[in-house]
């Protein structure tokens, strides 16, 4: 693979679908010859993305639209996740980690942490509703 | 995600088949359990064999299906807990939370001292 290759992908707002998105994830986890533990990293990143975009931007309505953006980089993978909602202070979800001993029974607030947890870089745009831009790099470039 | 279940003395054993994305299965779930806390289940196994992911939003309906069953002085359990969802409750530190055993047999043989925390 010498050049970027670009899926786009895009489901209603409901968690039902999600499994739909992690066939997907699989597929080009496979094409780019990730290995299983970056691989699994990838797929539970993308998930929470598509979670939070659906729950937190979009407050499960199916009238709205989640768009997934791949870019398939000889060396790397890039996704962008983007809902049309308002956004939200990430300076306040960072701070709140849920893994210290006041946080660990929290029923929610732990999708960003998982995502920084396990890709090389999360980024968040709010300048046209929420974007997540999210990248990995392959260990190793060679495929599978 | 496919849920079956059955009784054997004191404990509720459920069988999860596919994701936990905290949509309507989730809450069927949480409902399944806090039915059985109020019938008088004390230990509820969850077997995760079947589980393929689960997202934050399900982490979320279990740490309530735990609180729920702590406060009733039971436990709930996890067993064969497949490699990525251990990813994701070591990620999150929640593998210090639930009590996690390699079988069904290990569940019920340990006794109900209440989890760490």
């Amino acid at each position: 693979m010498n050049e970027t290759q670009t899926i786009t992908f895009s489901i209603p707002s409901r968690l039902e679908l999600l499994p739909v998105l992690d066939r997907l994830v699989q597929g080009i986890n496979a094409e780019m010859g990730f290995e299983d533990e970056e691989a699994d990293a990838i797929s539970i990143s993308i998930i929470e993305a598509g979670t939070n975009a659906i729950q937190h931007g979009h407050k499960r309505d199916a009238s709205k639209i989640v768009d997934f953006r791949f870019d398939l980089h000889d060396d790397r993978l890039e996704v962008t996740v983007h809902d049309s909602g308002p956004g939200f202070d990430i300076d306040a979800v960072t701070e709140a980690d849920p893994t210290l001993p006041d946080g660990l029974l929290r029923c929610s607030g732990r999708g960003i942490f998982i995502m920084r947890q396990m890709m090389d870089r999360v980024d968040f745009d709010f300048s046209r509703g929420t974007s997540v831009r999210l990248l990995k790099q392959k260990r190793t470039n060679g495929r599978a | 995600m496919k849920l079956t279940h059955r009784i054997e003395g004191d404990a509720l054993i459920l069988n999860l088949d596919g994701q936990l994305t905290g949509g309507p299965e989730a809450d069927q779930l949480v409902t399944k359990i806090r039915s059985a806390v109020e019938s008088g289940i004390r230990l509820v196994i969850l077997d995760m064999e079947g589980i393929t992911w689960v997202n934050s939003t399900g982490l979320g309906k279990l740490i309530a299906s735990h609180l729920s069953l702590r406060q009733s002085g039971g436990a709930l359990r996890f067993v064969r807990v497949p490699r990525r969802i251990a990813t994701i409750l070591g990620v999150t530190r929640l593998n210090t939370v639930f009590e996690i055993y390699p079988t069904e047999g290990d569940a019920r043989r340990a006794q109900l001292t209440g989890p760490p925390r």
